[in-house]
């Protein structure tokens, strides 16, 4: 078996708050493969931005990582700079939830789309234009000679967050972290952004690590799923089976959460509580506050990844959740 | 982008209050106590006869508009008038005296400019120990009013070390620019300190942006990150802070000419007012507003060239 793409290997991040140290990732260990794409789904607060910018090593400076992240076989996190810009400008490109933020308001479409060419890639700038032109009529822009010429705020949050995926296509990346890539937009504008985004990467056969909250989302455009809670991941399984074999009671009410358009007008079910940062988890599982099977064992007993039914769950009763989930599925 | 409507504008807007304060600064000495016949006439009991010839040259009977228009149209035509007190035409008073003071602000404008936007730049790129010991200079610098820094200067730099000239204006460039170096340095020091603080906060908020997240993940040198989407965006706030404060030494070098004796507009506008010389006080307080609008504008269309949301943002208002 070759090794993926990317590794990340028990990953924990502390960020400095207020003087102190908090908690932001317990223990991440997820991998992604040549042209795989992986969705990474969990409640804001969850730590799934955190963990795509440790992969490029966005964190705030004195943020405190330990475990390892590696890229094509090199650690990510030992890396010097040179390695790292190379990294950056060459292998993984990011995908930003807010284009207006996150894109230079002050200079030209233009001027940001052929920046990365133009000082990584050593390309003239006429050559990168042209590059540029062709993407943008990928991404569904027609009009791209007009739209070099404009500034971000001459254009829509639906045609930005094309221009930002035109952006992370142009250097040809490997890996494309999508950080809620369509949550800024409305949902008309979403649908389109996001099947765009899917056609593109299919038809490069670029890997993908797709941050969302939207488990049905993800499930539609991914092949295999991560589900975060609190700084840790307590569920990793593949895509199509995560409606039938969730076997963590937080997956399973995540499923329950989402209005099915088509079937019947079942009310929808909140997972109850609030959800918890990762500084908040003490000792034992950090969903127990939230679980109907939560047994005293929960509180003191971290329950680790394990093996369950073709994906690895973090639940200590993963089997009761497998097996409740077949008796009641005939009934649905 | 920076259209002709948008300069139109602002050219418009200028005109508009280059009138309005000329009718203030006419009005508010047309207002004020005292008789400008008798003060024309110089004498402690003059006639009436001579007072009513007075009043016939000067216009003094004319309604408030008519004698507007008259000083107006007057100023237009490069017709400054006469002052009573010096017995000359203001034009011959101003001439070397706007030079002087120019040369002063533009001295001083370098200093805040160069040494504020360098010193701020400096604290918010580096960081750390630079930054701790900028903020206490710069607090220091604050604290330190112009008359404050005049009076230490005068003593430690021209009666103790004797580097400096204590009084004068001094004649040719290089001499000029001699006499004038404590008075703008004295001058400058709160502003540096202003602004130095401006600029750190806004580089500092520029660098932590999230389009500079954006810039660095694409693998951008640093060099081209801080030059091309820290400084260039920091550019238009430092800008118009930069362009207000240098506006406003126009009214702030009157202290640091009187001060160091410096023979400029600022201290013929405190002698001329002292002495009811109204032609004089009129025209320099015109000078002084027009020079700071104009400037105000010269900065507003730099900006907007700079950053084109605010053109856009000045359109839909």
């Amino acid at each position: 078996m070759t090794s993926p793409l990317l590794e990340i290997d028990r990953l924990r991040v502390r960020l400095p708050v207020n003087g102190a140290h908090r908690t932001v990732l317990h223990e991440v260990s997820l991998s992604v493969a040549a042209g795989e794409a992986v969705g990474l789904v969990g409640e804001s607060g969850s730590g799934k931005s955190m963990t795509a910018r440790a992969v490029m090593r966005l964190l705030p400076p004195r943020a405190e990582v330990s475990g390892d992240i590696r890229f094509a076989g090199a650690s990510v996190p030992e890396m010097g700079a040179a390695d790292l810009r190379r990294l950056r400008a060459d292998d993984v490109a990011m995908i930003f939830q807010d284009p207006r933020a996150h894109i230079n308001p002050v200079h030209s479409i233009g001027d940001f789309l052929t920046e990365s060419l133009r000082l990584n890639g050593k390309v003239t700038r006429s050559a990168a234009t042209a590059r540029v032109v062709a993407l943008l009529k990928e991404v569904g822009i027609s009009d791209a000679e007009r739209r070099l010429r404009q500034h971000p705020h001459e254009l829509s949050g639906g045609l930005l967050q094309r221009v930002m995926i035109a952006a992370a296509l142009v250097a040809e990346p490997r890996l494309i972290l999508a950080d809620e890539p369509t949550t800024a937009l409305d949902v008309t504008t979403q649908e389109e952004v996001m099947a765009i985004l899917d056609e593109l990467r299919r038809d490069r056969g670029l890997a993908m690590l797709f941050i969302t909250h939207d488990l049905e989302l993800a499930a539609a455009v991914c092949d295999r799923i991560g589900v975060m809670y609190a700084g840790s991941i307590v569920e990793d399984r593949d895509a199509r089976e995560l409606h039938e074999r969730s076997g963590h009671p937080y997956t399973v009410g995540l499923l329950g959460a989402r209005p099915d358009l088509l079937g019947d007008r079942a009310p929808l079910v909140a997972v109850p509580g609030r959800p918890l940062s990762a500084y908040e988890v003490g000792d034992g599982c950090a969903f127990r506050t939230r679980c109907e099977l939560a047994q005293p064992r929960c509180g003191d007993d971290v329950p680790q990844l394990r093996e369950i039914a073709g994906g690895s769950v973090a639940c200590h009763f993963a089997e009761q959740v497998l097996d409740s989930r077949k008796v009641v599925l005939p009934h649905d | 982008m920076l259209t002709p409507a948008f300069v139109g504008r602002r050219l418009l807007g200028l005109v508009v209050t280059l009138l309005v304060a000329s009718v203030v600064i006419f009005g508010s000495l047309y207002l004020s106590p005292g008789d400008p016949a008798a003060l024309l006439a110089g004498g402690s009991t003059p006639n009436p006869e001579a007072l009513a010839q007075i009043r016939a040259d000067f216009h003094l009977n004319d309604p408030f508009w008519s004698q507007y228009w008259h000083w107006l149209s007057g100023l237009l035509q490069g017709d400054l008038g006469r002052s009573v007190v010096f017995r000359s035409d203001v034009v011959d008073l101003l001439a070397s005296r706007v030079v002087t003071s120019l040369m002063l602000v533009v001295y001083a404008a370098t200093l805040i400019i160069v040494i504020g936007v360098g010193l701020g730049s400096l604290a918010a790129l580096r960081g750390g120990r630079i930054s701790t010991a900028v903020t206490v200079v710069t607090t220091i610098g604050m604290a330190a009013p112009t008359f404050v820094a005049a009076i230490v200067f005068v003593w430690l730099f021209s009666t103790q070390l004797g580097w400096f000239p204590i009084y004068g204006s001094g004649s040719g460039l290089v001499d000029r620019l001699w006499h004038l170096t404590l008075p703008a340095v004295a001058l400058s020091l709160t502003w540096i300190a202003y602004v130095s603080r401006i600029t750190r906060s806004a580089v500092s908020a520029e660098l932590e942006s999230e389009h500079v997240v954006t810039a660095t993940s694409r693998g951008l040198p640093r060099r081209s990150i801080v030059r091309h989407h820290v400084m260039r965006n920091a550019a238009a706030p430092v800008l118009t802070i930069s362009g207000l404060t240098v506006a406003g030494l126009f009214a702030g070098t009157a202290v640091a000419e009187q001060a160091f004796g410096v023979n400029g507009i600022g201290a013929l506008l405190i002698d001329c007012a002292a002495k009811q010389d109204l032609a004089v006080v009129q025209v320099i307080a015109m000078f002084m507003v027009a020079a700071f609008v104009v400037i105000n504008t010269v900065v507003d269309v730099i900006s907007a060239a700079l950053d084109p949301r605010l053109v856009a943002s000045a359109v839909d208002a």
